[in-house]
């Protein structure tokens, strides 16, 4: 059955300006656990009310899907990125009237997987706008991994309320063995769970999904949210946010181990030393 | 906290170190004869003169005399000194020196900051020209080398910073050679340019050929200092902006120091 878990930080920088958080992230599975969302959205730094439209994806996107599932998985991929970019579009608008602000004031990027299970593989559904991470994690050791999709320059992503959304909005069809995982995260977590070089996962998400093996969704959320305060909060002023969705099959734990060489310092050809050669994702199942 | 909870703790080995996200900063320096205009002391007319820079000079002597180089060395080095101690910025920022006379050359390449930089001492050439056009043409060269090796690296950026500061008027044309480039670059949002005028340049539509989107600003007597801690804050405040935060200019802090 289908489980998972999420939480989100506020970061030092926002803490410090008395801002709220701005990273929102939410997962819902259905009863039958056949049927799962993990949708998460950080809020653009610069507009005013960005936790706001953060927020409202992430409750009316597991209702959506919930809503057209009967056409939603017979969808072709272009077909999905007009419908979701159409419908946050009205859906911005019509909180933006609400609030008295601006749609533009509501921005955030916007990440999402839908998953079925089939009684023999996972269907999943990418769905990825801006920054931040989302990857599928086979139960045999295939990674899908959809990276950040920034401008050239540190501070720039596509946002929700961009004119070229639906050009920008990335929609991944595909499916992974039962037993397989998912993770969305920020770019703020992306700083300790995501290696930019190599565009690798870091060892620590693999571990994280295996908690949901033998903990309720509950105790791995706030295991979560612990993990980030601690851990990844040092390592960033940005807030940090992060969901997780596992197919826990007893009969088949999920045991990949995501492993790659952990730079002990900066690339590098930014500090006098000859530049580090990407490598492949390397992904190893235990025994 | 329930207990389960509590042991459910990622290995510190099984997470990432991303590198900083760099701040490129481009600094070009008049070093032309003209930087050595004496800007205070007790000083004696030699009675010689002598035509340089395109400009006649009066040849003082006297003691602690104090020449506009010698502040531009002081604003520097306390430019440096700010950002090392600025926690985000000493991370980010990244300055390359180059200095112009005649020719341009390299006084700093790109490199992360270390207490090395606080020894950093440009000096005057004897070079009778201004040629502003060089000094910026080799900036954009090492500007664009760092990007590729930012790339390569996987390290994020920003968006570079290139600060053109003269006391004299362009004795060549190579600054309209670049004026297309640094139009093309600004116009995309590719590069921010400030630049800055120093001591009684007259006219600066030279100057503005080379900054299409911000004019010239000019400094207000030889306040080197006071330009320089503008810049470091400015850098800081770039340095810890995040996806889809635009970090507006500092307008009011540039009365400190200068004037359009």
């Amino acid at each position: 059955m289908l489980i998972g878990a999420s939480a989100y930080v506020i970061g030092r920088d926002h803490e410090r300006r008395q801002q709220p958080c701005q990273d929102r992230v939410a997962c819902r599975t259905d009863n039958d656990g056949l049927h799962s969302s993990l949708v998460l959205c950080d809020g653009a730094g610069s507009c005013i009310r960005s936790e706001l439209g953060a927020e409202l994806l992430c409750d009316w996107f597991p209702m959506w899907v919930n809503e057209v599932q009967a056409d939603f998985w017979s969808s072709l991929p272009a077909e999905l990125v007009s419908r979701v970019s159409t419908e946050i579009t009205l859906k911005l608008g019509a909180l933006a009237a609400e609030a008295g602000c601006l749609p533009r004031d509501l921005s955030s990027t916007f990440m999402a997987v839908v998953v079925r299970r089939q009684p023999e593989h996972l269907d999943y559904r990418i769905f990825h706008l801006g920054d931040g991470i989302i990857a599928g994690i086979g139960n045999d050791g295939r990674v899908v991994l959809s990276g950040p999709d920034n401008g050239e320059f540190a501070n720039e992503t596509v946002f929700t309320t961009a004119s070229r959304f639906s050009e920008s909005l990335r929609v991944i069809a595909g499916e992974l063995p039962l037993g397989s995982g998912f993770v969305a995260m920020s770019d703020g977590s992306g700083t300790s769970l995501y290696l930019k070089a190599r565009q690798a996962l870091a060892p620590a998400v693999a571990e994280m999904l295996a908690w949901l093996n033998e903990n309720d969704s509950q105790t791995v959320s706030t295991a979560i949210e612990q993990n980030i305060r601690e851990l990844l909060c040092i390592k960033t002023g940005d807030d940090c946010s992060l969901g997780l969705l596992l197919d826990r099959d007893p009969s088949r734990p999920f045991t990949v181990e995501l492993s790659h060489p952990q730079p002990e310092k900066a690339p590098a050809s930014c500090n006098g030393e000859p530049p580090a050669q990407p490598q492949e994702l390397s992904v190893e199942k235990k025994n | 906290m329930s207990e389960k909870s509590n042991a459910l703790i990622i290995r510190q080995k099984a997470l990432i170190e991303n590198p900083d996200a760099r701040v490129p900063i481009c600094l070009v320096l008049d070093a032309s004869y003209s930087m050595t205009g004496i800007v205070s002391g007790e000083t004696t007319d030699t009675g010689r003169r002598e035509t340089r820079d395109g400009r006649e000079w009066r040849i003082v002597e006297g003691d602690n005399l104090v020449t506009r180089m010698d502040e531009l060395n002081k604003g520097l080095n306390q430019f440096f000194r700010e950002l090392l101690e600025d926690v985000n910025a000493r991370r980010a920022a990244e300055v390359c020196v180059v200095a112009f006379a005649e020719e341009a050359e390299i006084v700093r390449d790109f490199e992360p900051l270390s207490e090395n930089h606080l020894g950093t001492v440009l000096k005057t050439s004897d070079q009778g020209k201004t040629s502003i056009g060089k000094g910026v043409e080799l900036a954009l060269r090492l500007l664009d080398q760092r990007k590729e090796e930012y790339k390569t690296a996987g390290v994020d950026y920003y968006q570079p910073w290139l600060v053109v500061i003269t006391d004299g008027q362009p004795t060549d044309d190579t600054h309209r050679r670049v004026a297309s480039d640094i139009a093309d670059r600004v116009k995309s949002k590719k590069l921010s340019v400030f630049p800055i005028a120093v001591g009684d340049v007259g006219d600066l539509s030279q100057l503005a050929l080379i900054s299409p989107a911000r004019p010239p600003i000019r400094l207000k007597g030889t306040k080197f200092r006071e330009l320089f801690e503008w810049l470091s804050k400015s850098v800081a405040r770039v340095s810890s902006s995040i996806p889809g935060e635009s970090v507006p200019l500092d307008k009011k802090g540039i009365d400190a120091w200068g004037e359009l």
